[in-house]
C-alpha cells in the first residue's frame, strides 16, 4: 500500500466513527422530525397518516403560537440591549483592578448555578406574600413599586426576561473578556501614540477586533432566545394562562399534554428554520454596518 | 483522480459500516425479542404450567412516597401466593413524568405487563390494553362498567373519593359562620371571612394552574347534571354560548374570583405556599378531593382543626346536592404480555378483598371493590353528616379528546386567565369559535 493510500485509510477510519455518529443522533433524528412533521401521529398509536402540509398551515393559523414567539421577541431584544452593557462591563474586567479574578468568577457564577436551583430562588424572591422584593421596596418606601411579579400578565415576561439576564450576562461577558484579551496591547500602545482617546479606540480597536466574538454571542442570543425554555416553564409553566409561554413551551404542551407529535414535529422544524434565518439576517446586518472583520 | 475516488469509497463503505453495524445490531435485537416474544406467546402457557419462574411488571405513581413504600412491600407479598411469579414495581412521583414515560416505552414496545392509568388516559392507550370483563373481580367492582371502552372493561379504578371543601371549624365559630349549604351562602361565608380581614378566605394556589380545577373543570359537568357532559359537548358547535351550563358555571367562577376573596395574589403563590397559608390557619377554606387530607395529616400531624363540607353548587336546600366523585388509580393488563394468565391471576389478587382493603386504608381513598369499606373515619363521617348525590367523573369520548387535543383547550389555564381579568364573554366567543373550527376540520 503507497503511504498516501496509508495516510488515507488512516484518516478515514480515525473520521468513520464520529461521521457515524453524527448521521446517527443529528442527521437520522433530523431526518424523522421532518417526516413526523407531515403526519397526524398522536405520540402513541402505532400508526399515523401522512396529512402533507396541514401541520404547517395549522401552526400558521394559531395565534397563541404566534403570541409565544412574540415573547420570544421580547427576551432576544432585551438581550440584545443588554450586549453593549455587558461588553462595558468585560472592558471593565479586562483593566487592571484590585481582585479582578474575584469579580469575574462572580459574573460567570449564575451560568454555573443549575437552572432549576434559579428558578427556585427567583420564584421566592418574586413571591407575593413575605417575597424579599416587595419586602425590600416595602422597608424603602417605594410601596408603589410593588408589583404582581408573576401574575400580572403585562409583567410576567420582564420578571422572567430579568431572571435570563441575570443568569446569561455572565456568560457574554466573559466570552467578550477572552475576545478582548486576544486584542494584541501594541494597537492600542500605537493609537495612544497617534492620539487616539478611550472612546476612539474602543470603536477603532476593541469592537472590530472583538467582532468574532460579537457575531458569536449575537448568534447565541438568536439561539437562547428562540429557544426559551426552563425559566418560563420552571417559575410559571407559561402562565397565567398563556401569557408567558414561550415557542418551545408550546411545542412541548403540543406534544405531550395535547398528544399532537406531528404538529409539535413541525414547530420544532419551524424552529429550526428560524433560528437559521434570523441568525443569516442578523450576521449579514452585522457586516454591513462595518462590524464584520472584513 | 483513481486514488482520490478510491479514497472516497473506502471512507462511504467505512462510515456506511459503522452505521449499518449499529444498525444491524439493534435490527437483530428486534428480531430476537420478536422471536422470545412470538416463542413466548406460545410457549407463555407452557412455561406457566411448566412452573418456570415470571416476573411482572409493574408501573404506577404516587406523590406520596410512603404509599409507593406500601405498595412495593406489598406485591412483593404476591410470591407466597405464587412463587413462581415475583412482582417489580416502578414507581414514578406524578402522573406528567409517568405518561411521558409510558409514551416512550410504548414506543419501545417495551409497556410494563400491569399498570396504572388515570380515567382519562384509558381513551389514548385503548389499543394496548387487554380486556377484564372475564375475570371475576371486575363484576365486583362498582365503577369499571362506567369506564368501559366500546363495551369492554379495559381498566378497573381502585379508589373513589369525594370532592370536597376543607376549613378551619374554630375560625367559622370565632367568626360565627355557618357551613354553607347553597352557592349563595358559600359566598356570603367568603365575603363576611374578606370582611374581617384576619384570615384568607380562600387559599388558591392559582400560580400552579391546576389548583382551580375545583371550579373551572368540574363545576359545569355538575351544573350540567349528566356525567356524559363531556362527551355531550363533543357533538355541539357552540357549548360555551350564553344559556349553557358551560356558562352558567363560569358565571358563578368569574362573580367568585372577581370577590377577591382568594388573598392579594392567587395567581403568585402556589399551590404547597396556599396549602401552607391554611394548614398555619392564615386561610380558611380551600377546596380539593379527599387526597388532600393525607398531606394535611402529615404536615399539621392531626386533623382536630379540620372538617368538610360538600361544595354547594345549588340554589336552594331543596335540590339535589350533587357532589363531584372521582375514581381514580385504575389498572389495566398490557395485551402484549408474555404472560397473559399469570398477570390476570395477580390482579385477581390485587382486587381481592384483603389487599384492597389493605391498599385503600393506606390510601386514605374510598373503596372502589363491592364489600369493601375504607377505614378512614374522616370520610365516613363527611358521609354520614351529608346527604349527597355522587356526581362520577367520566372522562369525555375519543372525540372529545380529539377536539380538546385539537383547540389545545385546557380548563385550569381558563381559570388562571379568569383570576387575571379575562372577561367570560370573550372566553365564550374563542372558545365557541376554536370548537366550531375543530369540529369543522374533523368532519
Amino acid at each position: 500500500m503507497s503511504y498516501s493510500m496509508q495516510k488515507k485509510v488512516i484518516i478515514v477510519s480515525f473520521l468513520a466513527l464520529p461521521i457515524a455518529l453524527l448521521l446517527l443522533f443529528l442527521l437520522y433524528p433530523t431526518a424523522k422530525l421532518l417526516q413526523l412533521s407531515f403526519t397526524d401521529w398522536n405520540g402513541i398509536s402505532r400508526t399515523f397518516e401522512y396529512v402533507g402540509l396541514d401541520n404547517y398551515a395549522d401552526a400558521f393559523r394559531m395565534p397563541e403560537l404566534w403570541k409565544s414567539l412574540y415573547n420570544n421577541w421580547l427576551y432576544f431584544l432585551i438581550h440584545a440591549l443588554f450586549i453593549p452593557l455587558e461588553i462595558m462591563v468585560a472592558v471593565f474586567l479586562n483593566a487592571k483592578l484590585r481582585a479582578n479574578p474575584f469579580f469575574r468568577s462572580i459574573v460567570f457564577l449564575p451560568y454555573v448555578i443549575n437552572g432549576v436551583a434559579v428558578a427556585y430562588v427567583f420564584s421566592y424572591l418574586y413571591n407575593p406574600i413575605n417575597g424579599p422584593i416587595n419586602l425590600f421596596l416595602q422597608s424603602i418606601g417605594l410601596e408603589s413599586w410593588i408589583q404582581r411579579w408573576l401574575s400580572d400578565p403585562g409583567v410576567v415576561n420582564y420578571s422572567l426576561i430579568a431572571v435570563s439576564l441575570w443568569r446569561f450576562c455572565g456568560l457574554h461577558v466573559i466570552l467578550f473578556l477572552a475576545g478582548l484579551q486576544a486584542i494584541p496591547q501594541d494597537l492600542y500602545e500605537a493609537s495612544k501614540i497617534d492620539g487616539a482617546g478611550p472612546m476612539r479606540q474602543l470603536w477603532y480597536i476593541t469592537i472590530p477586533g472583538m467582532s468574532l466574538v460579537i457575531e458569536i454571542v449575537l448568534f447565541l442570543n438568536v439561539r437562547g432566545a428562540l429557544q426559551v425554555f426552563d425559566i418560563p416553564f420552571l417559575i410559571t409553566q407559561g402562565g397565567p394562562g398563556n401569557a408567558s409561554s414561550t415557542f418551545t413551551l408550546f411545542t412541548v404542551d403540543t406534544a405531550f399534554k395535547f398528544n399532537n407529535y406531528g404538529l409539535a414535529s413541525t414547530m420544532a422544524i419551524l424552529l429550526m428554520i428560524m433560528i437559521i434565518v434570523f441568525s443569516y439576517i442578523q450576521k449579514k446586518l452585522f457586516q454591513a454596518t462595518g462590524g464584520g472583520r472584513s | 483522480m483513481a486514488k482520490r475516488w478510491a479514497g472516497s469509497i473506502l471512507a462511504l463503505l467505512l462510515t456506511l459500516s459503522v452505521v449499518l453495524a449499529a444498525c444491524g445490531q439493534s435490527k437483530d435485537k428486534e428480531n430476537e425479542e420478536t422471536a422470545a416474544s412470538s416463542g413466548s406467546a406460545s410457549a407463555a402457557p407452557a412455561s406457566e404450567a411448566n412452573g418456570e419462574k415470571i416476573t411482572i411488571k409493574m408501573a404506577m405513581w404516587d406523590v406520596n412516597a410512603s404509599f409507593i413504600d406500601f405498595l412495593t412491600a406489598k406485591v412483593k407479598e404476591y410470591s407466597k401466593v405464587d412463587p413462581n411469579v415475583s412482582v417489580e414495581l416502578e414507581a414514578f412521583k406524578n402522573d406528567g413524568d409517568y405518561l411521558k414515560a409510558m409514551k416512550v416505552r410504548l414506543s419501545a414496545n417495551e409497556m410494563p405487563d400491569f399498570f396504572e392509568l388515570k380515567p382519562n388516559f384509558i381513551n389514548d392507550f385503548k389499543s394496548e390494553l387487554l380486556p377484564l370483563d372475564d375475570l371475576s373481580i371486575t363484576a365486583k367492582n362498582k365503577f369499571a362498567k362506567k369506564y368501559a371502552v366500546d363495551g369492554k372493561v379495559l381498566a378497573m379504578p381502585t379508589v373513589s373519593f369525594p370532592e370536597l371543601v376543607y376549613y378551619h371549624p374554630s375560625i367559622f365559630q370565632e367568626l360565627g359562620l355557618n357551613v354553607p349549604t347553597t352557592w349563595q351562602q358559600f359566598m356570603d361565608v367568603l365575603n363576611k371571612l374578606k370582611e374581617n380581614g384576619k384570615y384568607i378566605p380562600y387559599a388558591m394556589g392559582g400560580k400552579d394552574g391546576w389548583p382551580d380545577y375545583p371550579f373551572n373543570e368540574f363545576m359545569h359537568q355538575i351544573m350540567s347534571g349528566d356525567e356524559n357532559y363531556l362527551s355531550a359537548i363533543a357533538a355541539q358547535d357552540k357549548p360555551f354560548s350564553e344559556g349553557t351550563p358551560f356558562y352558567n358555571a363560569y358565571s358563578r367562577i368569574a362573580a367568585l374570583y372577581d370577590a377577591k376573596v382568594m388573598g392579594p395574589d392567587p395567581l403568585g403563590v402556589s399551590w404547597d405556599q396556599a396549602t401552607g397559608l391554611f394548614e398555619s390557619k392564615q386561610a380558611a377554606v380551600v377546596a380539593a378531593g379527599l387526597w388532600y387530607l393525607d398531606t394535611y395529616l402529615s404536615k399539621v400531624g392531626n386533623i382536630d382543626d379540620l372538617a368538610a363540607f360538600p361544595m354547594p353548587l345549588r340554589d336552594s336546600e331543596s335540590e339535589e346536592l350533587k357532589v363531584m366523585t372521582f375514581t381514580d388509580h385504575f389498572y389495566a393488563i398490557n395485551k402484549n404480555t408474555k404472560n397473559p394468565e399469570a398477570v390476570k391471576k395477580f390482579m385477581e389478587w390485587f382486587y381481592s378483598p384483603e389487599v384492597h382493603q389493605a391498599y385503600v386504608d393506606k390510601a386514605k381513598l374510598g373503596a372502589a371493590m363491592e364489600g369493601v369499606t375504607a377505614n378512614v373515619p374522616f370520610l365516613n363521617d363527611f358521609y354520614a353528616k351529608n346527604k349527597i348525590t355522587p356526581f362520577l367523573y367520566v372522562p369525555g369520548n375519543q372525540q372529545y379528546t380529539d377536539l380538546i387535543n385539537a383547540t389545545q383547550l385546557d380548563w385550569k389555564k381558563i381559570g388562571q386567565e379568569m383570576m387575571a381579568g379575562k372577561k367570560l364573554a370573550d372566553i365564550s366567543a374563542e372558545l365557541n369559535d376554536k370548537w366550531s373550527k375543530a369540529r369543522a376540520g374533523a368532519k
